[in-house]
């Protein structure tokens, strides 16, 4: 905590040092004066040569008498200049010596009537005194404190007087991790001088940020040839008021009463319970799915149930002779993909509770998938990684190699350019929709990465969010493959949702498994905590899946519970391009 | 514009130098603006008829007569005027991707210096307010001039071509909602040469040009 500075402020106090200093004034030369030697010795604790250990506690114990009697003399010159108490020291070390010697022999002969024999000292000396021991005692607010301290840890007991002296810059100190509770980053909010260092933190952001104008340039007719029809710009318009927010400026910090208001707006209990029996306690499966259509598949076991979030009626969609590891809703939420443990895929139809069709490939269990239009992306046990154009016979069309064990989330961005993957081999990769290796692939987590999720407002941006041995949130710009921001939350990432909320703006909604089984929103690009549901379940979050309208957060955990929350607000937006039926018209 | 011999009382400092902060911004913004016209016209982004002739820096300008052109042109200018005259941005380029590709082909970089007025000392501040409005309309008219003459050496695009506007900007800046992020946008190859053309400065901005180009095998 104290820092090096600090020390050499204080350092003029410790004798070792006062030491030091007079040997650099000497340069050198060996101090042959019987008096600096007992300095030395009695301040190294060794025996010094015509005392006893215990005469030089009782010393100390004068030393420290006499401070705080000068203490309350003096009073406010406590905050004596180095520079003074230095050369004071020096000079008056050899005198004090005499006294120090003086005052112990006392002590020997007149016992406890110590503190009035010394007082009637000459008036010079008793001076000279003064000063070294104000720099002793530099510091020490209230003399009680003084007397309390252990007298048997001579170098120590000044030890706790640094953080009254350093108050105000101790709290500059405080470096609240994003993961502490919103509570604290209140408290902490209103201090000026965190909110000076965080400033100062958030300024140190690397590098420069790359802006390109997102409309394509209108298209005319150019003499030479036709316009082919295809746009080269990439990335679709995607950005919204969410992004506008007036708090919400880059970096900075949130406002107090917003913070407070979204605090009050945290859900504490959930909204609703289901029971999900038999409900597979592994982390590396994707278990739930919320289509757009508003229905909430659940893989228990061997069988897949469907939940109209609309109407409350629960369907059994099959029964599967082997344990189900994945569910996937298409975009449309008509299709269901379903992995199963044995490797195969199988597409249901779900108005008609039809199997469409199954796919076999995968030599281990699916236990991640992902739709863009009719391509459906597996991940398996194995690392293996396929595209499955669903409508055609040979339906694998691309082999992704990158990964080595196996990957237990996929995510496609929402405009189809770009896929994400993370897998147990800790490694996050990013593709691009036509090739077969990674576009990036990042090695900055040191656990499994299950929760992957893109912004919907920003397109290229990626957060990803390690296992129990990592516990980082990390944020991508995969345009340029630079981690843009990281969260440290404490506690293993089993999921991440983004969200957005009324006067914070843009969140990050992260689940939790060991060691806490919390709920956690954070605030981005503030990165700041601005809500948290302690213990949302008895066990493990498993995973976690977004309403369509993007407000409850549906939570599964080992603790057999599907729990629904209300997190988030409406995206209020005219255009209407955060939801799903807007992308869909942009994506054509 | 200025007179230099007249001391200025240091209380007027800030308000003189804000107001010429916003009056070269503004000049700033108006040469990119009419930068981008002369390329998107000297490079065939728009067919030839689709521009028309305005007097601007004592040089007849091309500037496109479509409405979309236009309507796009001052989106973006909206936004760069802002940009520009916080200080929020180091870099402005115009890169020309063929449509058949994708690949940028040619890089019009401007790259934008703000010459903080507070640190200046007097000397220096008398110096510059001697950039007159007639220097820098000197200068500006020899980098359109170059731009124009550059025609000469750039190599024939051939095929469809568009553009995309790229900014540099502070990190802490905030994406407005037109904006996003992007690689850097760059021409890649071997035969990659860069031609450095003049610069200009006002009291607060100093402006330079520089265009990337792939030379053909032929």
């Amino acid at each position: 905590m104290a820092s090096p500075n600090h020390r050499i402020v204080f350092g003029n106090t410790s004798p070792n040092l006062i030491n030091q200093s007079t040997n650099s004034i000497f340069n050198g030369k060996k101090l042959k004066s019987p008096d600096f030697k007992v300095v030395d010795s009695d301040w190294t604790s060794l025996p010094p040569p015509s005392a006893t250990a215990t005469e030089s506690t009782l010393s100390s114990a004068n030393f420290q008498k006499l401070s705080l009697r000068h203490n309350s003399h003096s009073g406010s010159s406590q905050s004596g200049s180095k520079s003074r108490s230095r050369s004071h020291s020096r000079r008056n070390s050899r005198s004090s010596l005499n006294f120090l010697f003086g005052s112990i022999d006392k002590d020997k002969s007149v016992g406890k009537d110590t503190r009035s024999e010394l007082l009637t000292l000459p008036h010079n000396r008793h001076r000279s005194h003064n000063d070294i021991f104000e720099t002793r005692s530099n510091g020490n607010t209230s003399p009680k404190r003084l007397r309390r301290s252990n007298t048997s840890e001579l170098l120590d007991r000044f030890i706790p007087s640094r953080h009254t002296t350093s108050g105000k810059m101790s709290l500059g100190d405080v470096d609240l991790k994003s993961c502490a509770l919103p509570i604290d980053h209140l408290a902490c909010q209103t201090s000026k001088i965190y909110q000076n260092t965080v400033a100062e933190a958030c300024g140190l952001e690397v590098g420069e940020r790359i802006l390109q104008f997102q409309p394509c340039m209108p298209e005319r007719e150019v003499s030479c040839t036709t316009a082919t029809g295809t746009t080269t710009t990439s990335g679709v318009n995607m950005s919204t008021s969410a992004s506008n927010s007036t708090t919400n400026a880059f970096g900075g910090m949130l406002s107090a009463s917003a913070v407070q208001s979204r605090l009050k707006k945290m859900p504490t209990c959930p909204q609703k319970v289901l029971d999900a029996p038999c409900f597979v306690d592994d982390f590396y499966l994707n278990l739930i799915d919320w289509s757009n259509s508003n229905v909430l598949a659940i893989a228990l076991s061997n069988s897949v149930y469907c939940w109209n979030a609309e109407t409350g009626d629960i369907d059994q969609l099959t029964e599967s002779s082997c344990p189900i590891c994945s569910v996937r809703w298409s975009e449309d939420g008509y299709y269901l993909s379903v992995g199963l443990e044995d490797g195969s895929i199988e597409i249901w139809d779900v108005e008609t509770s039809e199997k469409l069709r199954s796919m076999l490939g995968h030599d281990s269990r699916v236990s991640s998938a992902c739709w863009n239009q009719h391509l459906l992306t597996t991940g398996s046990r194995s690392g293996q990684l396929f595209h499955h154009d669903v409508r055609i016979q040979q339906h694998q069309v691309a082999d992704l190699v990158g990964h080595t064990a196996e990957v237990c989330g996929v995510e496609w961005r929402s405009d189809g350019l770009q896929l994400a993957s993370g897998g147990n081999d800790n490694v996050v990769n990013i593709w691009d929709a036509r090739a077969s290796t990674p576009q990036f692939t990042k090695t900055a987590h040191t656990a499994a990465v299950k929760a992957l999720a893109w912004c919907p407002s920003h397109t290229s941006l990626l957060a990803t969010g390690g296992g129990s041995a990592c516990k980082k949130i990390h944020f991508w710009n995969t345009a340029t493959g630079a981690r843009v921001n990281t969260i440290d939350t404490e506690s293993q990432v089993s999921s991440l949702r983004w969200g957005y909320s009324n006067g914070i703006g843009m969140e990050i909604a992260a689940t939790h498994g060991f060691p806490n089984n919390d709920i956690s929103v954070y605030a981005y690009p503030a990165l700041q905590k601005t809500g948290v549901v302690i213990d949302a379940h008895e066990s493990r979050v498993l995973a976690s899946c977004l309403s369509p309208d993007g407000t409850t957060l549906a939570t599964v955990a080992g603790d057999e519970n599907l729990k629904f929350w209300k997190l988030f607000d409406y995206v209020i937006n005219k255009d209407d391009e955060l939801t799903g039926k807007g992308m869909n018209k942009v994506i054509r | 514009m200025a007179e230099p011999h007249t001391t200025i009382p240091s209380k007027q400092v800030p308000n003189r130098s804000k107001l010429a902060l916003k009056g070269d911004s503004k000049i700033v913004a108006d040469f990119f603006e009419y930068s981008i016209h002369t390329i998107l016209y000297q490079r065939g982004i728009y067919s030839p008829s689709d521009f028309k002739t305005v007097k601007k820096y004592g040089l007849s300008m091309l500037v496109s007569a479509d409405d979309e052109v236009i309507e796009y042109m001052n989106r973006i200018m909206k936004q760069l005027r802002r940009w520009i005259y916080s200080g929020m941005i180091s870099k402005l380029v115009i890169a020309i991707v063929s449509k058949e590709s994708g690949e940028v082909v040619e890089t019009w970089r401007f790259d934008l210096k703000v010459n903080k007025a507070d640190d200046e000392k007097n000397g220096d501040e008398e110096k510059e307010r001697n950039q007159s409005k007639e220097d820098i309309k000197r200068e500006i008219q020899a980098i359109i001039r170059q731009i124009t003459a550059s025609v000469t050496f750039l190599p024939e695009l051939q095929g469809g071509h568009t553009f995309n506007v790229l900014v540099y900007a502070d990190p802490n800046s905030k994406v407005p909602p037109d904006w996003g992020e992007s690689e850097a946008k760059e021409v890649v190859g071997d035969s990659v040469e860069s031609v450095r053309f003049r610069s200009f400065t006002t009291d607060t901005h100093s402006v330079s040009t520089f265009v990337s180009y792939r030379i053909s095998d032929q």
